[in-house]
């Protein structure tokens, strides 16, 4: 089937989850670009309550919440997007590459070496990486990356192995492929489209993580505006103003429940189309 | 370099450094932690400057209220609601109970949190907004939140997995044979429903084991829990590398030991597993 | 009514013209049994024969009201029991019936247990539902049960789970889970196929003596025409979803007024002899949804002609205290 046939029958789940992002990011977009508002300029009362040209009212330092929330909404995509692709391209790669790995031994130890690592839980990990590298959006990055290679090496290498075994590539082989082109052609992008695939489940979870992060302050610190942070600094005024709170989280929320209602109903919609 | 500040002399920061015996080889470092650590040394915080088992065993009994409450908490809205989605799952509330799912999941925790404060903490004034009360047991109360936080995350991954597994469970020809003998409902559903599906669950809940432990480090930053998660993130913050790598350790030895625990648990509650 | 006689009491069990399908997808039905017709009277005995896809099994689970769980519901036809339709009953009438007045005895007894439970739990379960309920009262009533099933050492095999015991002894201990309460009509779903054919006998006498004790009235499925010969007065023979003949056991051997009964009676191998050959009937049963027009064994049918292939498949004929669906039983040879 086509990409743009298979498109068209996209079960209700996967649809509105696309919905969902397409909307977060459109607004994302738009929204710093067209408002009067920049998003770290003081512009309003601390803690003014919505009007007009303050849809969300303003934060405790005078902020457009409105603007905020949604230039948020722009860093906290790009990061995930940032911190979901490394690791699924250069694990799945490595993966390939030690499940292809004609010496038993080799295979062994990376077996090893990955189950461990995955077998972690995964803050701690990630924590202590920051212990070391630093904290701010970068050191967040290699934290992400160095603690979510593994689960991807361990796929990949799983599922090069089953496809070693199979038909096609014994046939290859037998025409006397060189190992590299069989690899590239054959066992690569199955491999990707697969990994890929478990990596839209993964994006949620690492909008989560970022956001997480920073809100125990140890990625994006502010004043950039991000939704984590900016959960951490409105915390306080739970009781009394819970919309500093309250806005950022909910489009938070909705883009995690978007990106996971998409990719579920991708899942369901490939395992239908195999039968 | 870090930690001694900027204005450090290169000879206090080398003698720092003879003093954590970074000076040595990495390999001999890893092996004399090992060794240390297994004898229950894991070494001395810099921060602190008290023995990191210490820090740890001071702080542990908070975590382990919370993971025990959490627990409870998890089995208790995940095994009626799993079985529940099972029989009536192909009526609406089996599609109801999938979309409510699915949001409980891909809500971050720091989000659910903070509604779950505002609700109970602020509008209905039933739980404190954070901290710890250790007496019991009052330390229920202030748990209950956290736990509650802790649930909506997990719950619903457990009532799916029990979902599925309950729905094979009914299709076997024993069940049938029950119905037929008219087994009275209670019984029915919890011996011949429950039981013999509580295997994957159990399996989930020793592979969960690594994220329960995760989730519990947020809550208790996010409750103000004085427990071991918290005290991990005031060490992370100041960069206080001994007593960071005693807690990873000691995490990675609690996997193990919670993923032995599900094993033996999954053993006592289903009898076929011993036949496998 | 077929094979009744009008003047006694009212039969145990009666099924009319039933039909059976399977709802697969919004208002398509497939059918499993298109017409079953036969007549149990109290404290009689009837086989049900059939080969796979005769629906016999589905009517097992229409007489106990399982179709629900697999997926069918009664879609024609009517069934009485003790006088009383049980067609549209609701859950918990049928709740009323199983086991208190019908006992079903499955075809798999290792399938029919639950695995973690000890004999003794799964049989107070039954227990329960007469007895006042303390324990020793319980325990008593569960041995009496397997003792009356005739198991050894019941009180070890009281403490054990259903995989620890043999096939036979676990069909005994179904059994006595399916009499417990004194059922009216007890229905037996190939209870001895999984068995070794010492057993079998064993097992066959067992629910004999049972018979006789309780009263009850016997509905015994098989494929196996030996097994009814032996433990039954009254035959209905089933192809493809309908009862093609039912009478006296003796006289449908004997006599088949079916084709497809007397291929039964001459593939049966147990009246075969050293040196004879086997005989099996040509061609394959057909499947739920593969049923062809007409009479539905024309294709494998020796004395089928051009009328058998059109139409529906006919009807029972009534003659005397036998009935017959082949429109040319008079063309079926008396053979001894």
């Amino acid at each position: 089937m086509s990409f743009a046939m298979s498109l068209k029958t996209l079960n209700r789940e996967a649809l509105v989850g696309i919905l969902i992002i397409v909307l977060v990011i459109l607004l994302g977009i738009i929204v710093p670009i067209a408002s009067p508002n920049d998003a770290s300029g003081f512009v309003a009362d601390p803690l003014a309550p919505p009007s007009m040209s303050l849809p969300f009212g303003a934060d405790h330092m005078g902020r457009d919440l409105f603007v905020r929330t949604f230039a948020a909404a722009r860093l906290d995509i790009v990061l995930a997007l940032l911190g979901a692709s490394v690791p699924i391209v250069v694990g799945t790669f490595i993966g390939v590459l030690t499940g292809a790995a004609e010496r038993k031994i080799a295979g062994a130890l990376w077996d090893a070496l990955i189950n461990a690592l995955t077998a972690f839980p995964e803050i701690v990990l990630v924590l202590a990486i920051i212990t070391m590298l630093g904290g701010g959006w970068d050191g967040l990055l290699y934290a992400i990356w160095i603690s979510r290679w593994a689960q991807y090496a361990r796929l990949a290498r799983a599922k090069t192995l089953k496809l070693h075994e199979s038909e096609f590539v014994q046939a290859a082989k037998v025409l006397g492929y060189s190992r590299i082109r069989i690899l590239a052609k054959h066992i690569m992008p199955n491999v990707y489209s697969e990994a890929i695939a478990y990596g839209l489940s993964d994006f949620v979870f690492i909008i989560v993580v970022i956001g997480g992060l920073s809100f125990l302050g140890m990625g994006v610190r502010p004043p950039t505006p991000e939704w984590g942070g900016m959960l951490a600094e409105g915390r306080i005024y739970l009781q009394t103003t819970p919309r500093l709170v309250l806005w950022p989280g909910a489009i938070l929320s909705l883009t995690a429940i978007g990106v996971a209602l998409f990719a579920q109903g991708l899942a369901r919609h490939r395992k239908e189309a195999v039968r | 370099m870090v930690l001694l500040g900027e204005n450090a002399s290169m000879g206090q920061v080398e003698e720092y450094r003879k003093l954590l015996g970074l000076d040595r080889p990495p390999m001999e470092q890893y092996v004399d932690y090992m060794s240390n650590a297994f004898q229950g040394d894991l070494g001395v915080s810099i921060l602190r400057r008290q023995s990191v088992v210490k820090i740890i065993a001071s702080r542990l009994p908070v975590s382990l209220w919370l993971a025990g409450s959490t627990v409870a908490m998890v089995f208790v809205l995940a095994l009626p609601l799993g079985l529940l989605a099972a029989v009536y799952h192909r009526t609406w509330f089996g599609y109801f109970f999938r979309v409510t799912t699915s949001i409980a999941i891909s809500t971050p925790i720091y989000f659910t949190s903070l509604v779950i404060l505002l609700l109970l903490a602020v509008k209905l004034d039933l739980v404190p907004i954070a901290g710890y009360d250790p007496e019991f047991p009052k330390n229920l109360r202030t748990l209950f939140a956290p736990a509650l936080t802790n649930s909506i995350l997990l719950a619903p991954v457990l009532a799916r997995i029990l979902q599925a597994s309950v729905i094979d469970t009914m299709e076997e020809e024993f069940v049938e044979a029950a119905i037929v003998r008219g087994v009275k409902p209670l019984r029915f559903m919890w011996h011949y429903l429950l039981r013999p599906s509580l295997a994957p669950c159990i399996a989930a809940l020793g592979y969960f084991a690594a994220t329960v432990v995760s989730y519990g480090v947020l809550i208790e930053i996010i409750f103000n829990l004085p427990g071991v998660g918290m005290s991990l993130i005031e060490f992370v913050r100041a960069f206080d590398y001994t007593a960071v790598q005693g807690f990873v350790a000691l995490t990675g030895l609690l996997v193990v030991a919670t993923t032995l625990l599900a094993d033996l648990l999954n053993a006592w509650l289903d009898p076929r597993a011993n036949l496998k | 009514m077929i094979n009744h006689d009008p003047g006694s009491s009212p039969p145990l069990l009666s099924v009319n013209k039933l039909r059976v399908s399977f709802r697969v997808g919004s208002g398509i039905n497939l059918p499993v049994i298109d017409t079953a017709d036969f007549i149990l009277e109290p404290q009689g005995s009837l086989g049900l024969v059939g080969e796979s896809g005769s629906g016999k099994t589905m009517l097992c689970r229409t007489l106990i009201g399982t179709l629900a769980r697999h997926g069918a519901v009664i879609n024609g036809g009517n069934i009485t029991f003790s006088g009383q339709p049980i067609t549209n009953l609701g859950e918990s009438e049928w709740r009323k019936l199983r086991g208190h007045q019908i006992g079903y005895i499955p075809q798999s007894s290792m399938a029919g247990l639950n695995p973690i439970l000890t004999i003794k739990s799964q049989l107070s379960e039954v227990v329960k539902h007469s007895t006042g309920g303390s324990e020793s009262e319980v325990r008593r009533e569960v041995l009496g049960l397997l003792e009356r099933v005739r198991i050894p050492r019941p009180t070890a095999v009281m403490r054990s789970r259903p995989h620890q015991l043999s096939g036979g002894m676990r069909q005994r201990v179904i059994i006595a889970a399916a009499i417990a309460q004194g059922p009216k009509l007890l229905i037996a779903d190939e209870p001895t196929t999984a068995l070794d054919v010492t057993v079998q006998s064993e097992i066959l006498a067992l629910i004999n003596e049972l018979r006789e004790e309780l009263g009850m009235a016997l509905l015994l499925v098989s494929h196996d025409l030996a097994v009814i010969e032996e433990m039954c007065s009254l035959m209905a023979v089933m192809y493809a979803g309908a009862t093609v003949e039912v009478g006296p056991t003796e006289n449908l051997i004997s006599s088949p007024n079916h084709p497809y009964t007397r291929a039964l009676n001459t593939s049966r191998t147990d009246k075969a002899r050293p040196g004879d050959l086997l005989e099996s009937i040509p061609g394959d049963a057909v499947s739920v949804g593969h049923w062809p027009n007409g009479c539905r064994f024309w294709p494998r049918c020796p004395i089928a002609d051009l009328d058998c292939q059109d139409g529906l498949q006919p009807d029972l004929l009534a003659i005397e205290q036998r009935a017959s669906a082949c429109i040319h039983s008079d063309r079926m040879e008396v053979t001894d």
